[in-house]
């Protein structure tokens, strides 16, 4: 009997001091990032049976368990892919969105710098002074450009250098898991029902740094290991083994890194696979808002460089020279045709744009299936069929492929850049003010002779350039009896004869127009001939100004600021997005956090409590022993009476 | 099962509502700073495409306004060359007028030729007007050189017809000069229809005057002569010879034909002829020039002083075209102006609009701002006594 007193005291004595020690621990990693609180399990001793009676044998510990619960778990591990997603993407796309607007960086307040020194030169064709202020605020957009592009090339090496970093660790944690995987499985496989709880601690600590670089899912195996799968379904860790992703080159454009996954011995490009955490924000930057960003300030590039220089070389400049092009000729030369790596044939493939009106901010990709040649629009995967291609150049979107040397094979594929590289591309041509081309090079004028009322203008030259090679030739224009009609005079015209007349009508020759308004006389003659001397002449800075009002990009809707407009405006939504996005994402994966706390944080004052409950409970076992001693002592005096 | 909450949740807890409460102090306290609402474009994307415009608009609008100023400067250089070239011809005009009285005698003529040699000379310089860019202003677009050219008694101009246009606005363009060609040079002479002349070898006294239109529907445009007969009778034929009228002349009263009609004063001589030639152009400087070569004419008959008279009559007419198409220019100059500075009213407005919406968008309601400025202070407040308050409550306290 007093050995079970004494065996019941000892057990409480032991579960209690074990309850103690447990208590404890929870105190002590109260502050324990990732530690999950524990608690002990008590269990009776299996009881004697004594002459029908069952007499209990005291407490054992059956067990320490980990509080935890799989579900609040995993929840944090979601919300904190998705919350890392937002906030990589976020902390690049407002970057991007201070560079865009600001006073200073951005490129609005150079294009009306711009803009507004061709007005002056138009105030003041002759003058030098104004056309040096041209010359240098033409610079500074060149310099504006540029920078911003720069700032681009820059965020790209960026997200390079993040992805291969990010993807490196992703490799570290998933060896780590692995091995943690092991220990876990070699742990609880000793047949104790043990569970190894601070392991377990640890790999949700591992899996949670894994979330916030990736998006993962997770499934427990019988032997207590952890099965993880990336992408849509890669598995990067099966039990203790871990696969390991790799950073490729993109396929056409060796510049941008891609997420490889190797299996096999074969790298898979999966980054349209990966979702979620640091990557999946990376990678969604670069094609939503980066990449994006790129084509668009590209497109305001060639937008302007284009449109100036057509209307640059239909004028003349202060030496009487026909204009020549003012910005460097990126309509032609800066579209990129990347091939595949994984191209067959030789086929090289060249793109020029063609009409800048046409031209959008996507990408495209050529492909030849069997012989039977599509480019699809990547902005809206719209596919256009190229029937004639190779043999005849094909245009779309205003850009105009050609295969210039090679063969292309059976499932090779181009990837077409129209507008990538032109924000980096685009320079000044002209270096000395007096070949900024103010003046037009032709003249309308009326003989001093004539007797009618009738007045003409002094003429336009004709888009596009290059301009007609008969334009400075003397055209004479002569009213006939009754003067309906007129005879024209001149090389190129053909000399037509009768042409009917109307007052203010366009009359056009030798790629000029002129308008002769108001009646004329029998015999009255007007003349266009070269614009000799014409240094005070500005209708062709006035053109070029007005340029800056032309609705002519995004087939006629949108002037060149307002291209510029909308990838500002673009950039911050996305930055807007990505900002509520990451708050909204910061509430979920607070409220995951609590709910996973709520489960298995330890709380001070509950733990006190236990502290006391099971301080009592071993106090009281104490005396249980000191009773059962007695108990002893009372047997013995009484023995040795 | 009541919720529980882990100490350091609890914490975190506090600790995340003291960071948010500071992160929104901190912005607010940007915006009152700048004095911006709109710092990024993210801040509000719709509202910067819509400052980027309108930022756009502003700068464009002064730069028409400067573009209005420097026209204006052009306009009234313009304006004071006509003002000069006018009072010049006026006072060659009065000459000719005091020159064409019996009274004078050859030597106060010849006076009178000298000074107006002087007018003509002043008549260039007023051609010839530069800017305060050193262009001339009445060469076209030829401004680089002076575009009236004066080769003896012979005048050039060696300009072109060039107008410059300025953009006073977004889709309105004024011309900042007018073509020399124009305004001195292409002037029709005689009444502007047709001109008269008598025939220098006439010997009779008959003196025409410029004459005028009476039916501008019976013109027919072609040179006619008259011819005076014996007796005072007079044909008028025209170039192909035919007969278009026959009467006789009585001193001062109009000879009509074909919706035209001219005064001849005096006695006309028999075999004495006039002329009605259509208009051509001709330039102020040789009609002037004319002046100076007529008033050095020497009188000594009536038929010397009808030619006196018959070629100041002339010089006259050619002066009043001349007159006439610089106050026309002069008038179109003023509308100009008037017109530039209508426009920078105009764009006075508009610029005021666009500030106005600027300063809507971008700028903050400093009085709403601030009090949401308050009102977050306060809340941070709270949160931190809060915090120190539930932070003391622990169970060990009251062990």
């Amino acid at each position: 009997m007093a050995n079970g007193l004494l065996g019941i005291g000892t057990s409480a004595l032991n579960a209690n001091a074990r309850a103690l020690s447990t208590t404890s621990n929870n105190i002590a990693n109260v502050n324990t990032e990732g530690y999950s609180r524990q608690r002990v399990n008590f269990a009776e001793r299996p009881s004697d049976s004594v002459g029908g009676l069952t007499i209990g044998n005291g407490v054992s510990v059956s067990s320490v368990t980990r509080i935890f619960d799989e579900l609040t778990t995993s929840q944090v591990r979601v919300n904190n892919s998705a919350f890392s997603s937002f906030e990589t993407l976020n902390t690049f796309s407002s970057q991007l969105d201070s560079i865009l607007a600001d006073a200073n960086a951005g490129l609005s307040p150079a294009i009306s710098g711009f803009f507004d020194a061709l007005q002056e030169v138009a105030d003041d064709p002759a003058s030098t002074a104004t056309r040096q202020v041209l010359l240098s605020e033409a610079d500074s957009l060149v310099a504006r450009f540029d920078a911003i592009s720069g700032r681009l090339e820059t965020l790209n090496n960026s997200v390079n250098n993040d992805i291969s970093g990010t993807v490196s660790d992703i490799n570290v944690l998933a060896q780590s898991i692995a091995q943690v995987n092991n220990q876990i499985s070699n742990t609880e496989a000793g047949g104790s029902g043990g569970v190894a709880n601070d392991l377990r601690d640890q790999r949700d600590r591992l899996l949670l740094q894994l979330s916030e670089y990736t998006q993962v899912r997770t499934v427990e195996q019988s032997d207590g290991t952890l099965n993880v799968f990336i992408g849509n379904g890669q598995t990067l860790v099966a039990g203790g083994f871990s696969q390991s992703l790799s950073v490729v080159s993109n396929e056409f454009d060796p510049t941008k890194l891609e997420i490889g996954y190797v299996a096999n011995g074969t790298t898979t490009q999966i980054s349209n696979l990966v979702t979620g955490g640091r990557l999946g924000g990376l990678l969604d930057f670069r094609e939503t808002v980066l990449e994006p960003a790129r084509n668009t300030l590209g497109q305001v590039a060639i937008g302007i460089a284009d449109q100036v220089n057509d209307q640059h070389q239909l004028g003349q400049d202060l030496n009487g020279v026909a204009g020549g092009v003012f910005f460097n000729d990126i309509s032609a030369n800066s579209p990129l045709v990347l091939p595949s790596t994984s191209n067959a044939g030789t086929g090289v493939v060249a793109a020029a744009v063609t009409d800048v009106n046409a031209l959008t901010n996507s990408d495209y990709l050529l492909s030849n299936t069997g012989g039977a040649y599509s480019i699809t629009r990547l902005s809206d995967n719209t596919v256009t069929n190229l029937p004639g291609f190779p043999g005849a150049a094909a245009v779309v979107d205003g850009l105009t492929i050609s295969l210039s040397s090679g063969t292309i094979s059976n499932g090779d594929s181009f990837l077409v850049r129209p507008t990538s590289a032109a924000s980096r591309d685009i320079s000044l041509q002209i270096s000395d003010v007096r070949q900024v081309a103010a003046a037009a090079p032709i003249i309308g004028q009326a003989a001093s002779n004539n007797t009618g009322n009738a007045s003409i203008s002094a003429g336009v030259v004709n888009a596009p350039p290059p301009p007609n090679a008969n334009l400075t030739q003397t055209v004479t224009i002569t009213f006939n009896n009754p003067p309906t009609t007129f005879d024209v005079a001149g090389t190129g015209t053909g000399n037509p004869t009768g042409v009917a007349y109307t007052s203010g009508g366009a009359i056009t020759y030798n790629g000029f127009t002129v308008e002769i308004d108001g009646v004329p006389a029998a015999g009255d003659v007007f003349t266009v001939s070269a614009n000799t001397g014409g240094v005070g002449d500005n209708r062709n800075a006035l053109a070029l100004a007005n340029l800056q009002q032309q609705l002519g990009l995004n087939n006629g809707t949108s002037t060149i600021s307002n291209v510029y407009g909308s990838l500002v405006a673009d950039v911050g939504t996305r930055t807007r997005e990505s900002e509520l996005n990451q708050a909204a994402q910061e509430t979920l994966l607070r409220q995951a956090e609590a709910n996973r706390d709520s489960v298995s944080g330890v709380n001070l004052d509950e733990e006190t409590t236990n502290l006391l409950q099971f301080q009592q409970a071993f106090q009281a076992s104490a005396q249980i022993i000191s009773i059962a001693d007695e108990l002893f002592q009372v047997l013995l005096g009484a023995v040795s009476r | 099962m009541t919720e529980r909450i882990s100490t350091s949740q609890f914490v975190q807890r506090g600790l995340n509502q003291i960071l948010s409460q500071q992160q929104q102090i901190a912005d607010t306290q940007q915006q009152l700073a700048s004095g911006r609402r709109v710092l990024r474009p993210s801040d509000d994307p719709a509202g910067a495409t819509r400052i980027l415009t309108l930022r756009e608009s502003v700068t464009t609008l002064q730069q028409y306004n400067e573009n209005i100023n420097l026209a204006t400067n052009r306009l009234q250089i313009e304006e004071s060359a006509l003002i000069s070239a006018g009072d010049l011809l006026q006072r060659a005009r009065e000459l000719a007028i005091q020159a064409n009285n019996a009274t004078q005698t050859n030597e106060t003529r010849a006076g009178a030729a000298v000074e107006i040699q002087g007018i003509l000379d002043g008549l260039l310089g007023a051609a010839n007007t530069r800017d305060s860019n050193n262009e001339y202003i009445f060469a076209g677009f030829r401004t680089s050189a002076p575009p009236f050219v004066a080769t003896g008694n012979t005048f050039n101009y060696v300009g072109d017809q060039g107008v410059r246009d300025v953009q006073i606005g977004a889709s309105r363009q004024v011309a900042v000069g007018d073509s020399g060609e124009r305004v001195f040079f292409d002037i029709a002479n005689g009444n502007g229809l047709f001109a008269t002349s008598a025939n220098n070898a006439n010997n009779g006294s008959g003196v025409i005057d410029p004459g005028s239109v009476t039916d501008i529907a019976s013109y027919v445009q072609d040179t006619y002569t008259l011819t005076f007969g014996a007796g005072g009778t007079y044909q008028v034929t025209n170039s192909s010879a035919t007969v278009v009228a026959t009467g006789t002349h009585s001193d001062g009263e109009a000879i009509g034909f074909l919706g035209i009609q001219a005064t001849i004063s005096g006695q006309p001589a028999n075999g004495d002829t006039f002329t009605f030639a259509p208009s051509t152009g001709q330039d102020v400087f040789t009609t002037v020039q004319n002046l100076v070569n007529v008033l050095n004419t020497t009188v000594t008959d009536p038929s010397s002083q009808a030619d006196l008279n018959n070629g100041i009559n002339v010089a006259l007419s050619n002066i009043d075209q001349a007159l006439d198409n610089i106050v026309q220019t002069r008038s179109s100059v003023g509308s100009r102006l008037n017109a530039l500075e209508d426009q920078t009213n105009i764009n006075g407005i508009f610029e005021l609009e666009a500030q106005t919406s600027l300063a809507g968008i971008e700028d903050i309601d400093i009085a709403a701002v601030i009090s949401d400025f308050n009102q977050r202070l306060v809340s941070l407040q709270a949160a931190q006594q809060a915090f120190v308050q539930v932070q003391r409550l622990s169970l060990l306290n009251f062990l």
